[in-house]
């Protein structure tokens, strides 16, 4: 049975509708102008930068070509970007969700002298501003000559106690603790548990926290910029790709197109497991 | 026999218990002690110091301080270094907790009640945390742009955009939006209006799936609107969600600077405290000022943060449910 709404939810639904389908519109047409600008060539490109509908071969195969061979600080071309992407990518995803993890559920399952102590210092870490500290973590990496290189990059992402750990935390918290109990009882370790009942329950958030992380590094240019100027990755490349063909959009947009492509492909595909994951944890402080 | 057995092989299973817990804690907390205990010691420390183009470290005392004040209250500047930074940084948090957030939770709200094309735009508006920040920034700036921009093409086409001569640009500044410094700033709000409804809505979303149905139910039987539901029935009991993203946003409004240095390659004019912080870092990691600008920021920053915790835990009372 289709449900009426009174004539105030017509208007409240109405005004969030068009509120909505403006914010909507604007990304969707961006995406749309740099996918049929990266389609068009340079020169129609110039002249009328709105057309849609002049696209031609010659101009896509010109477009990706020169956007996967300009080089970036003169030494690094898309295909090397795209791998330095990959590692600086793989590595901090698979570090950045796995210790928060692990620390996540020894607090929201375990008693020990430390737990309290813990939960504190996780929301201390949210609450005050360090970014004055990045002028002694720049030295630091520089000392350890660790900058400009991955296992710099791996070692900064490796804390236990941010945001991620408060997802988890709770996560494992709702989980039930009684075939835990039972499999300690048949002999089971801790570690055991660990790995063999109360992770794969985890599939989930770990599927979802890890798509979420894989966006927001492969899109990183905060870290890349301080800390990986001689490994530049894809996003970091893009600005540079802009400066370059700031007159010749098209070259620009293709490489936008392939950077957004990834992501895109992988968040349409997981939408739904990022979605229902949440759910089951939440988030409180 | 049996009874000592037990107590041994108890013993045992508890010890085995306690270097499972460290153990995998270890790592956690060695890595929290030194980067983040003993970075912000560390810049403390390095805050009464200053290097000698040699290299030497000599202590300065309160030098650094007095000079990261003089900066952050306009009686000294060089580029970026500017008393816009505090300004600029500390205008964003109104813009965070008053329109980007309330946008959000509306949204998220709207989505749950499933208003024509909700699951259209649970997934679209989202895209703004899938597409790179640079990519946003760039299409921006050439949206912008002051000849072949959609905006100012717009504008032009209206009649606002002048005649296209130098002396008739209509109500687009001399030197375009993010080229004025009279309208730099205020461009930039914008762009983070544009892009603010972010990952965020995701979060709100799943605690609103969580609220018991069969309050809005029986809300709706005593002719409730949605508007009247949404004010008294889903901000209460999603409030613990609010009030911990409310404070990620105004802690984030610290370090806040990819729009400022991508949209305008680190105008003056646009300088956050951590464009300062960041690119001064970056340019030179032994100016020890920067030292004293991020401890004076960590201070007033925590003090702003806690007070908003403490505000926001005052409003209303957690619901269980």
């Amino acid at each position: 049975m289709k449900r009426k709404f009174s004539v105030a939810d017509r208007i409240f639904r109405a005004v969030c509708f068009a509120v909505m389908m403006i914010f909507a519109i604007s990304y969707i047409f961006l995406l749309v102008w740099m996918l049929f600008g990266s389609f068009r060539s340079v020169s129609a490109f110039s002249q009328e930068p709105f057309n849609f509908f002049d696209i031609s071969f010659k101009a896509i195969a010109k477009n990706y070509t020169t956007a996967f061979s300009y080089k970036v600080g003169g030494h690094t071309a898309m295909p090397q970007m795209v791998l330095n992407s990959i590692i600086y990518v793989v590595g901090t995803v698979i570090i950045s969700v796995t210790v928060p993890a692990i620390s996540g559920y020894i607090v929201a399952k375990y008693k020990f002298a430390l737990k309290g102590a813990i939960t504190g210092l996780a929301v201390v870490t949210l609450v005050v501003p360090t970014i004055g500290s990045v002028t002694m973590t720049y030295r630091f990496m520089e000392t350890l000559h660790l900058l400009n290189t991955f296992w710099g990059v791996f070692l900064l992402s490796a804390g236990g106690f941010g945001f991620s750990f408060l997802l988890f935390r709770n996560f494992f918290a709702a989980i039930p603790w009684e075939y835990a109990e039972a499999a300690f009882i048949d002999g089971a370790g801790d570690l055991k548990v660990f790995v063999k009942i109360m992770f794969p329950q985890a599939t989930p958030i770990f599927v979802s926290l890890g798509i979420m992380s894989f966006i927001g590094c492969w899109n990183d240019y905060y870290t890349p910029y301080l800390y990986l100027n001689d490994f530049p990755t894809v996003a970091y490349g893009l600005k540079d790709i802009h400066e370059r063909y700031n007159a010749s959009m098209p070259y620009v947009f293709a490489a936008m197109v392939f950077s957004t492509g990834v992501v895109l492909g992988l968040y349409v595909a997981f939408s739904k497991v990022i979605m229902e994951s949440m759910s089951a944890g939440g988030l409180k402080g | 026999m049996h009874s000592k057995d037990t107590r041994a092989r108890g013993i045992s299973v508890k010890a085995k218990r306690r270097i499972f817990i460290y153990g995998f804690l270890a790592w956690p907390i060695l890595h929290f002690l030194v980067f983040w205990v003993g970075m912000n010691i560390g810049t403390f420390a390095d805050s009464f110091f200053a290097y000698t183009n040699s290299g030497l470290r000599n202590f300065v005392g309160w030098e650094n301080y007095a000079e990261a004040f003089r900066i952050l209250f306009g009686l000294k500047e060089a580029g970026i270094m500017n008393h816009y930074a505090l300004l600029n940084s500390l205008s964003l948090i109104p813009l965070s907790l008053f329109i980007n957030l309330p946008l959000t939770v509306i949204f998220a709200y709207a989505i749950y009640k499933k208003v024509a094309g909700h699951a259209f735009f649970r997934i679209t508006l989202f895209l703004p945390s899938v597409i790179s920040s640079v990519i946003l920034c760039l299409v921006f700036r050439m949206a912008l742009d002051n000849s072949s921009g959609i905006f100012t093409m717009f504008l032009k086409l209206i009649g606002l955009g002048g005649d296209g001569s130098q002396a008739d640009t209509g109500i687009i500044p001399v030197g375009g939006y993010l080229g004025n410094e009279n309208t730099v700033w205020p461009t930039i709000l914008v762009f983070s209006v544009w892009t603010g409804i972010n990952g965020n809505l995701i979060y709100f979303s799943s605690a609103m799936a969580r609220m018991p149905q069969g309050i809005f139910e029986s809300a709706e039987i005593d002719g409730a609107s949605q508007l009247k539901q949404f004010v008294s029935i889903c901000v209460p009991l999603i409030w613990p969600t609010i009030t911990t993203i409310s404070i990620t946003l105004v802690a984030a409004v610290f370090g806040w600077m990819m729009p400022s240095l991508l949209l305008t390659d680190g105008s003056d004019r646009a300088s956050t405290i951590g464009l300062m912080i960041t690119v001064g870092a970056k340019n030179d990691s032994k100016n020890t000022v920067i030292n004293a600008l991020g401890v004076i920021v960590a201070v007033f920053g925590s003090a702003v943060i806690l007070s908003f915790r403490y505000l926001m835990g005052k409003i209303t009372e957690e619901v269980e449910y």
